[in-house]
């Protein structure tokens, strides 16, 4: 006991943080002083990464470590009394240090030896480890756990060790999830009580937890600091145990050798039973104090002091000693601010950290490198990267991989952001690979583990943080971190380049804009979704001219900017018309391009034939000062049906690489700016996440920084643009939405049922009218939606008033949904805030949604309320056709609307636009509702619209919030959010997604970002979905007799799941009946079983095809699935009543597999690869026929993920069409108006409807449904409704053609653009009706003033239009008169013409 | 084997020398470090190079000038009796003394040590190691592969012979464990030794080929006896 008082009395008396001397002798710095210490790093020389375990892959990938290599056994015990210990960390950095510390108890401790075997969390995954694991903790004296934040294998431990934990002497668990801490267990001490506790101990943590708000973790360490005051008021028998425990995290937290010598001969002296009885008598050893560095401060790999606990002491010799030495000139280099782990100080695992440095260094720049034992680094960054309340550093690199604040355990981004924000230097957060080897990560296709993207890629994106720059590897006999060469010089040249835009004078600095022409074809240069390419380029070349960038001479109008890269706008890409910016040698093209050898397997040799004027290499654009504005190649393969199905093997063409060759070392960009969403060059092959050397994205960026502007309703892919191209985005907002209106015909019903609503009594005028609101429908093609009576039959004076009502309410219904329908206007220009007429449409929206988690009911809900009704009574009415409900909708649709444009008014300048909002709540907006009457104005306009009951005080909730949209909807940041970047800012973060769901997306020009991945589903997600789901049994039971279906294929989106927050993986769940549960962190993270009496209904099978970004995104959500489809098949339950397991059985014995490898229901593309291609097939035409689309989707989506190998895509082919072959319904989620169904190509082109009647042994067309989640009266639809709804809305309606037109060229695109997916659904589900067709063809082909007008705009376009409407019919999806294909052959030739300058 | 009397007579010269720490030996450590990770983590190949017969007396160069005197027999005798392994880890720790990292209590080589490091020893050292390769070891035959590499670490690597592939995965050689590096003249690619560490990035030995002492052929010139 000797030992342990003494020590814990200097604890007692000068405090955990003061047993470090900052003066004295650095009691850790002892580098000569112990030879043991000092061998385990005397390696002078170690070559670069090594890893000699076996490459072989037991899970799927990863994690083929394993235990064995850090076990120890005492070789001479000569009698002593042995210790097992067993311990789980989350990384490997303590592996060496405990080596070494058993090593030295069993050569010099007389009384004791020691057996350990130690694992790392990720390897419990592997079932045999895990056995090994059970078996080494059954026999264990003692557990030590570290970090176990992963709630799945969290369990896995609790499992093992929490029935050994009577017979284990002690049990000692560091910062990890509460239910493990629980397991804690030193003598008396407990903290099995965490949480509900009484325990003094516990209840500290939570008072401090509660005081300062800091973590979990951050209590643990000033519980640590604050020990001596604690253990005054413990009984003393339980203060010796309570000591022990903290004396053992002081060990370990201390991390080398000689601490954790201590920490385990401490605890087995005092706590091992044999160990205990050997003792007697004898003089226990005395174990040293813990040797502690500071909790933080600034480290240097040369520093003669080891550590400086201030940066003044650190600048006087970094400035004065070390810089000259090195030959850097203290006052000019840049400076980089480093973040690094304690644990890799402390444990001298360290040289992946000195290689950045030296990196650095000799690239002349300065570093500032920091470490914290704790996971908050907002204090050293605040205290550190500071001199003088001014930023020292120019750049901050985070190597710890984790959250700035809150590490693997609870984060908190918004603090963080914050504090980068005052910083405000962009923020690099690297990662080195914990969970694999160096070999592993570098053949996996999917890259970077799972685990790893999650917590250490997703969750510092959030705090703002860009490039997941892999830079360590793991060296697997030793498990000591090493340095990867290549990636780490990549960093210190990326990290440097982004301190250059902080340093250098912006008339020097040289900035490429980069514009796209996807998909690649001719009159799509300059394409990006949503934006007015060219005139926000000319915003952009304004701000930067304005800012003092040289912009030379460029133009100042929309026009000129375009005129002078496309020479002429009716160029085609790749014809000698676009202008050329430089043409590249092919020595010079070799000589720049390192890589360049690698592409010639698929492209032959330079230069090829794209971006090729036949020797040289082309780069097409336009250089203004030292701005150049330049074309992105494309692809290049979209027309070659093979490539299209094997694109895994393909590379970018030489062209592609010469024109980024060309940015970075012949033009020298100082960075380069991709404009709008979106390019190619992030889609390029490579990783998935976590890019090495040879992948086609990071070779091609190297080390240009990169901004991306990016849609905010795209977080998904902006993600993989960030991740896979080191792009900082800057969202941009997507055009006012209006509501579609109504024209022709569809107008003039909606006249004829006004009219009605005052003649309906009368006898002789309303059934006339009625008659003719049956005519018109007719005419208007609604008798597809809508049941109509007989057109020849029927006569409404033979009909009944209720009959009449019925018929009228029907299509009335209807034609209010195409009403209302929200679509985006025109274009957007980048700065350009939406005016205030532009804002009521999305704010209306915005107010239709309750928000029950911010106490907030909707509008159409309290104004419903006045007149007694409740809104869902309404909607359901509405929906079924009631005309009451139907004409009771309508009028608080438009009394909402009102109201809205109402409060929008106060704050409305002459110009229509607005510059500040007013509030109606301050005293300056109460005065003025006073004089006008003592409502409020929104209130007096929803009395006026006919609800003089509408109670004020109800809407003041709504109002409040509306006000709050309003302001962020016209706050705009995007030129401000742009030049932060390229002047080397940190710009702040934001979510993305759909600006009515989530208002905080609001306002645009931050770098998007997309959710924390094990925080979906959420609560409310489930909920929507378990609605949905039952709306689409209801409906699939009404057209199938009262029979359920036994399967439907989904499609799922990472848009659609980001903007949701889960719903429709949610509603995957709840239609196999699981449901997902919650950790105690809040953490979504496993699944369960609901049983069926509670479900009431049969199990549902499903087969779920996740997009290729879903699959980046959210590879724990398709575990979650996965391990829920297969809970569900595993099932012991009637086969009537689990159709999961009634077709998994049936598989397994088909296809000789077990029942759990049947159970494969989750499938996507391959790693790193996105996509069924089928809509680039079709959006050149280059496609043979259907059965080759099909071939595509199988070929390309029927990759397997199974959670029992996360870390692989396998592909199952035949189990994906096995299983696709059950399926009844397809299903897909429409999640925002902005983006429907022929918007983008992406809904069709993985809709697998016309693949499962193939595969069908009936050939029976499965029926196809869409959810339509976009309004507050959710709408299951079929997909035949839902392409008739789109095409009345967007194609067909003059408010959309006539606002795109209006922007030029890009919009004749966008019209094309509608009409080719549209015919894409024909192709892949064939439910576009022929009136689709011929009404397009009667808009824009048979009216001779417009087909000019498109014709002069954009002729490449229109050209592809009329092949468009040729292909159509030529491939049956269209039937016509002669006439009509005469006229579009004549056409064509007469376009062809002329874009040939014939 | 039958080692000639001079050879042994160097061995145990050796074998002092390693008790003065002026650097280890792998046999020396062997004997303390029970297992492959002792090693490993000590950054000892574990694989040996044969020592060749027949070394005459007089064909070990004595005349070996150092500027901070540093003995250069044992890597001589070394080379000399084709102990390759043993002669690149002496090169190495020789390394850590000369530049002045070890005289800091430091147990590795920065970057901005190599100026210390004085062209004389470089120049003796690297004589020894292309006298006993035939030119094809040492430092100035690595700097004409980093020429020829533009500055390219990787494809330098690629070049000497560091590099290896596991199916399609390339990957540098492994040094823990049993050592992968070829220790044989007539099997090494040109230059492939003596090894340097990238484990602390790859500025070292950057910096390591443009000392100036190979800024011309001077180093070659023997020193006068």
């Amino acid at each position: 006991m000797v030992y342990f008082k003494a020590a814990a009395v200097t604890l007692l008396c000068v405090g955990a943080s003061t047993a470090w001397q900052p003066n004295g002798r650095p009691l850790f710095a002892s580098r000569s002083s112990n030879a043991l210490a000092t061998r385990s790093t005397s390696t002078p020389l170690q070559m670069v990464v090594t890893d000699p375990t076996a490459t072989s892959s037991p899970m799927g990938g990863f994690t083929a470590t394993n235990a064995e290599s850090r076990r120890v056994v005492p070789e001479n015990p000569n009698g002593r009394p042995t210790m097992k210990v067993v311990y789980v960390v989350l990384e490997s950095q303590y592996q060496s240090s405990m080596t070494a510390a058993v090593k030295r108890i069993n050569a010099a401790n007389p009384n004791m030896a020691v057996e350990c075997v130690g694992y790392l969390l990720e390897e419990l995954r592997n079932d045999d480890a895990y056995e090994q694991f059970k078996k080494d903790v059954e026999e264990a004296n003692i557990f030590i756990g570290s970090l176990i934040f992963v709630q799945e294998l969290a369990e896995k431990v609790v499992d093992v060790v929490k029935p050994a934990r009577e017979s284990l002497d002690a049990v000692l668990i560091f910062p990890s999830m509460p239910e493990v801490m629980r397991l804690n267990k030193v003598g008396s001490f407990t903290m099995k009580n965490l949480g509900q506790s009484k325990s003094v101990v516990a209840d500290f943590m939570k008072k401090k937890k509660q005081e300062d708000g800091s973590s979990f973790e951050e209590g643990m360490l000033k519980l640590l600091r604050t020990l001596p005051k604690v253990l005054k008021f413990l009984p003393s028998d339980k203060a010796a145990d309570a000591r022990t425990f903290m004396m053992s995290f002081q060990y370990w937290l201390g991390g080398s050798p000689e601490n954790l010598q201590s920490l385990l001969t401490m605890v087995g002296q005092d706590y091992v039973s044999p160990i205990k009885e050997n003792m007697v008598g004898k003089e226990k050893m005395v174990a040293e104090e813990p040797l502690l560095l500071p909790d933080k401060a600034i480290w240097h790999p040369v520093a003669p002091d080891v550590v400086f606990e201030s940066n003044t002491d650190y600048m006087k010799w970094y400035d004065n000693e070390f810089c000259p030495d090195a030959g850097i000139d203290p006052k000019t280099a840049p400076t980089i601010g480093i973040l690094l782990q304690k644990s890799h100080i402390n444990t001298k695992d360290d040289t992946h950290y000195v290689s950045l440095i030296a990196e650095l260094e000799s690239r002349g720049a300065k570093v500032v490198a920091v470490y914290s034992g704790g996971l908050d680094y907002s204090g050293p960054v605040a205290e550190y990267f500071y001199k003088d309340g001014k930023p020292i550093v120019d750049t901050v690199v985070n190597l710890t991989g984790f959250a700035l604040i809150g590490g693997p355990a609870s984060q908190d981004h918004k603090k963080a952001a914050k504090v980068l924000k005052d910083l405000n230097v962009p923020y690099m957060c690297a990662v080195p690979l914990v969970f694999q080897s160096f070999e592993e990560w570098q053949s996996s296709e999917l890259g970077l583990h799972p685990i790893q993207v999650a917590l250490q890629v997703s969750l510092p994106e959030i705090d703002g943080a860009i490039e997941p720059i892999i830079f360590a590897g793991r060296e697997g006999a030793t498990g000591r971190s090493v340095p990867l060469a290549d990636r780490v010089n990549l960093l210190a040249d990326r990290s440097l380049k982004w301190a250059n835009l902080k340093n250098k004078e912006k008339k020097d600095k040289k900035i490429a804009i980069t514009i796209f022409s996807f998909p690649p074809d001719k009159g799509n240069v300059g394409t990006a979704a949503y934006l007015d390419v060219f005139d926000s380029i000319k915003a952009v070349l304004a701000q930067l001219k304005s800012e003092g960038y040289d912009i030379g001479d460029a133009p100042s109008t929309k026009e000129e900017i375009m005129e002078s890269i496309l020479n002429d706008p009716e160029a085609r890409i790749n014809s000698p018309e676009l202008n050329v910016a430089y043409r590249m040698s092919t020595e010079e093209y070799y000589e720049l391009t390192p890589y360049a050898t690698d592409l010639e397997e698929n492209w032959g040799p330079a230069p090829g034939n794209l971006n090729s004027d036949g020797q040289n290499l082309v780069v097409y654009g336009k250089q203004f000062g030292n701005v150049f504005i330049g074309v992105q190649p494309s692809f290049g393969y979209e027309g070659d049906p093979m490539r299209l199905l094997f694109a895994k093997s393909a590379s970018p063409h030489h062209g592609f690489a010469a024109y980024y060759t060309y940015l970075e070392k012949i033009f020298k960009a100082d960075a380069v700016l991709h404009f709008g969403t979106h390019g190619s060059l992030e889609f390029m092959p490579g990783k998935q996440v976590g890019m090495s050397g040879t992948c086609y994205p990071d070779r091609l960026i190297n080390s240009l920084p990169s901004a991306y502007l990016y849609a905010a309703n795209n977080p998904s892919e902006a993600t993989i643009a960030k991740r896979r191209s080191y792009s900082a985005t800057v969202s941009y907002l997507t055009p006012p939405a209006e509501n579609a209106g109504l024209y022709k015909g569809l107008k003039e019903l909606k006249e004829l049922i006004e009219s009605y609503r005052g003649l309906r009594e009368n006898e002789g005028r309303g059934p006339a009218i009625v008659n003719s609101i049956v005519s018109t429908s007719y005419t208007c093609n609604l008798d597809k939606d809508v049941k109509l009576p007989d057109l020849e039959s029927y006569d409404a004076a033979n009909d009944t008033p209720e009959g009449r009502d019925d018929i009228v309410g029907k299509v009335y219904s209807q034609i209010m949904q195409i009403e209302s329908r929200l679509l985006p206007c025109g274009l957007h220009t980048v700065g350009v805030p939406p005016t205030a007429e532009e804002a009521v449409a999305t704010l209306v929206n915005i107010a239709q949604l309750d928000r029950p988690e911010d106490n907030i009911e909707g509008l159409p809900r309290v104004i419903a309320a006045s007149v007694g009704r409740d809104i869902n009574d309404i909607y359901r009415g509405n929906n079924n056709g009631v005309l009451e409900d139907v004409d009771l909708n309508t009028k608080i649709t438009e009394a909402s609307r009102a109201a809205v444009r109402a409060l929008v008014k106060q704050s409305t300048d002459s110009s229509g636009r607005i510059k500040e909002v007013k509030s109606v709540f301050d005293d300056l907006g109460s005065m003025f509702s006073k004089m006008t009457g003592g409502k409020k104005p929104y209130t007096q306009a929803i009395i006026d619209a006919g609800f003089p009951k509408v109670q004020e005080e109800r809407l003041e909730g709504v109002m409040k919030y509306l006000e709050f949209c309003l302001k962020q909807v016209v706050a705009n940041n995007e030129l401000g959010g742009i030049m932060e970047l390229l002047n080397g800012e940190f710009l702040m973060p934001a979510p993305g997604g759909d600006p009515i769901r989530n208002p905080d997306v609001l306002p645009t020009g931050r770098n998007m970002h997309a959710l924390d991945p094990s925080a979906i589903p959420t609560q409310a997600a489930v909920e929507v979905a378990e609605s949905v789901t039952r709306k689409l049994l209801e409906k699939l039971q009404d057209e199938n007799g009262g029979k359920y279906p036994e399967s439907i294929a989904f499609t799922l989106w990472g848009t659609d799941n980001i903007k949701t927050y889960g719903e429709s993986l949610a509603q995957v769940l709840s239609l196999v009946g699981v449901r997902p549960v919650a950790d105690s962190l809040g953490r979504v993270n496993k699944v369960e079983l609901i049983p069926l009496e509670e479900l009431g209904r049969p199990r549902i099978d499903v087969v779920v095809s996740c997009s290729g970004v879903f699959r980046d995104l959210f590879i724990n959500q398709m575990n979650l699935m996965d391990r829920g489809i297969k809970m569900a098949a595993e099932a012991d339950e009637p086969l009537d009543q689990n159709f999961v397991r009634k077709h998994a059985l049936e598989q397994a014995e088909e296809l000789g597999v077990t029942l759990r490898e049947a159970a494969a229901r989750v499938f996507s593309n391959s790693a790193g690869s996105y996509s069924a291609n089928v809509g680039l097939a079709i959006e050149n035409g280059g496609w043979e026929g259907e059965s080759q689309l099909q071939e595509q989707f199988l070929t390309r989506k029927g990759f397997a993920f199974n959670a029992d190998k996360p870390g692989m895509m396998e592909q199952q082919a035949e189990l994906f069409k096995s299983a696709l072959k059950t399926v009844d319904v397809t299903f897909q989620n429409l999640d925002s108006s902005e983006i429907s169904i022929t918007d983008v190509s992406h809904y069709y082109d993985s809709d697998p409807t016309k693949v499962v009647q193939g595969l069908r042994d009936d050939k029976k067309k499965p029926m196809s449904l869409m959810a339509d989640t976009t309004t507050a009266n959710a709408q299951v639809r079929t997909l035949a409704e839902t392409v008739r709804l789109d095409a009345r809305t967007k194609l067909l309606n003059p408010k959309f053609y006539e606002g795109m037109l209006s922007t030029g060229y890009e919009g004749v695109r966008e019209i094309q653009k509608r009409l080719r997916n549209t015919m894409g659904w024909s192709a892949t589900a064939g439910e576009v009706d022929n009136f689709v067709f011929e009404d397009a063809n009667d808009t824009f082909i048979n009216d001779p003033e417009m087909q000019q007008r498109l014709l002069d705009t954009n002729p490449n376009a229109f050209r592809d239009m009329v092949t468009t409407f040729l292909e159509a019919n030529g491939r049956g999806y269209w039937e016509t008169s002669e006439e009509n294909i005469e006229r579009l052959q004549q056409l064509y030739a007469d376009v062809e013409d002329r874009i040939e300058g014939v | 084997m039958g080692f000639t009397p001079s050879t042994m007579r160097q061995r145990r010269c050796i074998a002092q020398s390693g008790n003065d720490q002026i650097f280890v030996l792998s046999s020396s450590v062997a004997s303390t470090a029970a297992t492959e990770e002792d090693k490993a983590a000590a950054g000892v190949p574990a694989a040996t190079s044969e020592a060749s017969t027949n070394i005459e007396d007089a064909d070990i160069p004595t005349n070996l000038p150092s500027d901070c005197g540093m003995d250069y027999i044992p890597l001589a005798t070394m080379l000399a009796t084709g102990q390759l392994a043993e002669a690149d880890q002496f090169t190495r720790d020789a390394l850590i003394t000369i530049s002045g990292a070890k005289a800091k209590g430091r147990d590795f080589v920065y970057f901005t040590d190599v100026k210390n490091i004085p062209a004389t020893d470089l120049a003796t050292m690297e004589r020894l190691w292309n006298k006993f390769s035939g030119g094809k070891f040492g430092y100035s035959v690595q700097k004409k592969k980093w020429k020829q590499s533009k500055g390219d670490f990787e494809t330098f690597c690629r070049k000497i012979g560091w590099t290896t592939t596991d199916g399609e995965v390339e990957r540098k050689k492994r040094w823990f464990g049993a050592s992968e590096f070829i220790y044989d003249v007539k099997k090494a690619p040109e230059g492939h030794l003596p090894l340097t560490s990238a484990l602390r990035g790859t500025s070292l030995i950057k910096n390591l080929l443009q000392h100036p002492v190979w800024d011309n052929d001077d180093w070659m010139i023997e020193p006068d006896k």
